[in-house]
Parts: C-alpha cells; structure tokens; sequence
C-alpha cells in the first residue's frame, strides 16, 4: 500500500472510529487500532503505524491514548488530538463503571468474588506476557537485558519508587548507548 | 467515603505524576499505583484495589480503567472524573508536545540514545507490573498465583486468544476451583 492510497478521515469518522474501537480490546486495545487505521480506514501505511506505535511506547501514558494524540493531530491538529482521546475513553468510563456497580450489588452472590480473583490473577499473567513478548524484541545485549532486571528487581520485588528507579537506570543507559547508537 | 477537596487535590497530584511517569503504559506503574493509593494515602485496601484492577480486567477499553474504578470507588462519579482526568490529560499533553518534537528532531543521535536506553527499563517495569498484581491478587494462594504463569505461558507460548485465560480462570473461581 502506497501512500497514495491513503485517505484522510473527518473529524466526525476519527471520534465514530475510535469510539468503536474503545470498546472492543480486552487487555489491550491496539491490534484493533492497527486493524482500524491501516486495514479498514487506510488512513496509515503499516510503516507509518508501526513508527507511529514506537513513539507510543516511549512516550508515558497509555499506548493507545499515545497513539489517538498523535494520529488525530497528523490529521486534524489539536481539535482531531482532543476528539480522538475523548472518543477513545467516553465509552469504556461509564461501561467500566457499570460494571464495577454490578459487581458491589451482587458481591455477596456466592463464586463471584472468587471469580473476579481468578479474573485478576489472568490479568496479571496476561501483563507477563506482554512482558515477555517485549523482552523478545529487545536488542540481544545482556546489557539490554540486566537493565530489565534491575528494573524489575527495583520495583516489583523492592518496591523502590518509579521514578528514581528511571532516573538512576535511564541516565546509566544512556551512557552506555551513547557509544553503540 | 467521603472525600474533601483536599483528598481530590491529593488525588489529581497522583494521578497525573503517575501518568507521566508511566513508560511502558500503566501496566508499568501498578506498582507505583499500589504504592501511593494503598501503602501512602490509604485511600482503598490492598482486596478493593485487587477487585478494582480485576473489575477493569474485565471490562474491554485502555487498560488504563483501574484509575477511574480507583477514583469512583473513592469518590463516586465525580471522583472517577477527576482521576480520569488527571490520568489521561498530563500524559497526553505530553504526548501532543513531544511528538512534534519527535519528529522534527527524527535524525538526531541523542533522540536514538534516548530511545534505546529507555526500552530496556520499560520491560523491566511491565514486567514488575505483573509480579506486583500476582502477588497481590494471590495472597498467598498458590492455585492463584499458578493462574497467572500459566495464562503467561499459553499467551506467550501459544498466542492463544487474551480472552480465553480471563474468562476460564473466572469460571474456576465461581465454582471455587482457586
């Protein structure tokens, strides 16, 4: 697919698309995002996207937040940033908190505290894999991978503050691929 | 629970530190999350924000729907406003600002040095995100916390679909299989 083949979406189809989607992932709501803006909607080439989801993740907050920021602005400045991000969350901020109100009226129905634990423990394994995966991907340098383990060791297990773990791990990083990149 | 002004002010410094501190996603900072809303201000128990983060499991959208569930649970429709908001605007306003810089700067060496050394730390902060909520979630429960590597294994060995291990360990729980 060539840029050429590309179109640009209105205001009113970045909200209707993103509001769709919203609603769709579970644990995660990007391979839908990709489905969206570069299989149905072609409003990215797949090397825009995949450039697009890079900046994503080196950015803070949600990637897909991240990801509704930056599209909307490619095509709509900061009026298609804000509809995009307010499309993405409208949806799932009523229906999450419908579904936490279900749950606090019928919490003394038998099983379903335990179901939501077993919920909760999937989830967490869920995140592990998301983990695992984005270890594959990481450049094969046992340097790469002893600053992942210093930084899970850190925090998860010591529970040392998120950010002076950055700001420690960050800078000593940086000195060592200032030579490599 | 009632909440004063002083609580939502409390809550938006929070919420918003912890979004732009969230590299890797929120995944990345539950330990952070536990840390200041459980351990520090007390504002839910150690089992409500267990519950909470498996409600927003649960329920489809950005993974970051633990922070409204917080901010409701602590103060209703308005506390999941302000939360919410203090969760999505800091991070994307950065995000507005800095992909423009991004891109202008996209041949620049130290634009690369950052990206590179920042991406080992961010996996090892998802990877603490996970830890943190299986020790949470568990509790000392060893079937729980087998729950959770083996939904790790399948989804990463097998790429089995995220919403088969959900939906299977809810089911064993109802029927008080963990």
């Amino acid at each position: 697919m060539s840029e050429t083949d590309l179109r640009v979406p209105s205001l009113a189809e970045l909200f209707t698309s993103f509001a769709s989607i919203s609603i769709m992932g579970f644990g995660g709501v990007m391979p839908w995002a990709h489905w969206l803006a570069v299989e149905k909607r072609r409003w990215l080439t797949p090397q825009q996207f995949s450039s697009t989801v890079a900046l994503c993740q080196t950015l803070p907050g949600a990637n897909i937040l991240n990801f509704a920021v930056i599209t909307g602005r490619r095509f709509h400045g900061a009026a298609g940033a804000v509809v995009s991000v307010l499309a993405l969350m409208i949806v799932p901020f009523f229906l999450v908190i419908g579904l936490a109100s279900f749950y606090a009226a019928h919490s003394d129905m038998a099983g379903l505290p335990e179901a939501m634990r077993g919920v909760g423990a999937a989830g967490g394994g869920l995140v592990a894999a998301m983990a695992a995966k984005m270890a594959v991907s990481l450049d094969r340098h046992a340097f790469a991978y002893g600053a992942a383990a210093i930084a899970f060791i850190a925090v998860g297990v010591l529970r040392v503050p998120l950010l002076a773990a950055i700001f420690v791990l960050v800078p000593l990083l940086a000195l060592h691929y200032r030579k490599q990149v | 629970m009632d909440s004063t002004d002083n609580d939502y002010l409390a809550m938006i410094a929070v919420f918003a530190v912890i979004s732009l501190m969230a590299f890797g996603g929120v995944n990345a900072v539950l330990p952070e999350m536990h840390r200041q809303v459980v351990d520090l201000h007390r504002w839910v128990s150690d089992d409500t924000f267990t519950t909470l983060f498996a409600v927003a499991q649960a329920a489809p959208g950005p993974n970051l729907m633990v922070i409204t569930l917080l901010g409701w649970h602590i103060g209703g429709f308005f506390g999941a406003f302000v939360t919410t908001a203090a969760g999505v605007v800091p991070s994307c306003t950065a995000a507005y600002i800095v992909s423009g810089l991004w891109m202008r700067h996209r041949e620049k060496k130290w634009r690369n040095i950052l990206k590179a050394s920042m991406v080992p730390v961010t996996v090892g902060l998802v990877a603490s995100g996970a830890f943190v909520i299986m020790i949470t979630v568990a509790d000392g429960n060893w079937r729980l916390m087998a729950v959770t590597v083996i939904t790790a294994l399948l989804v990463f060995f097998l790429r089995i679909h995220p919403l088969i291990p959900l939906v299977a360990a809810g089911v064993l729980g109802y029927f008080g299989v963990l």
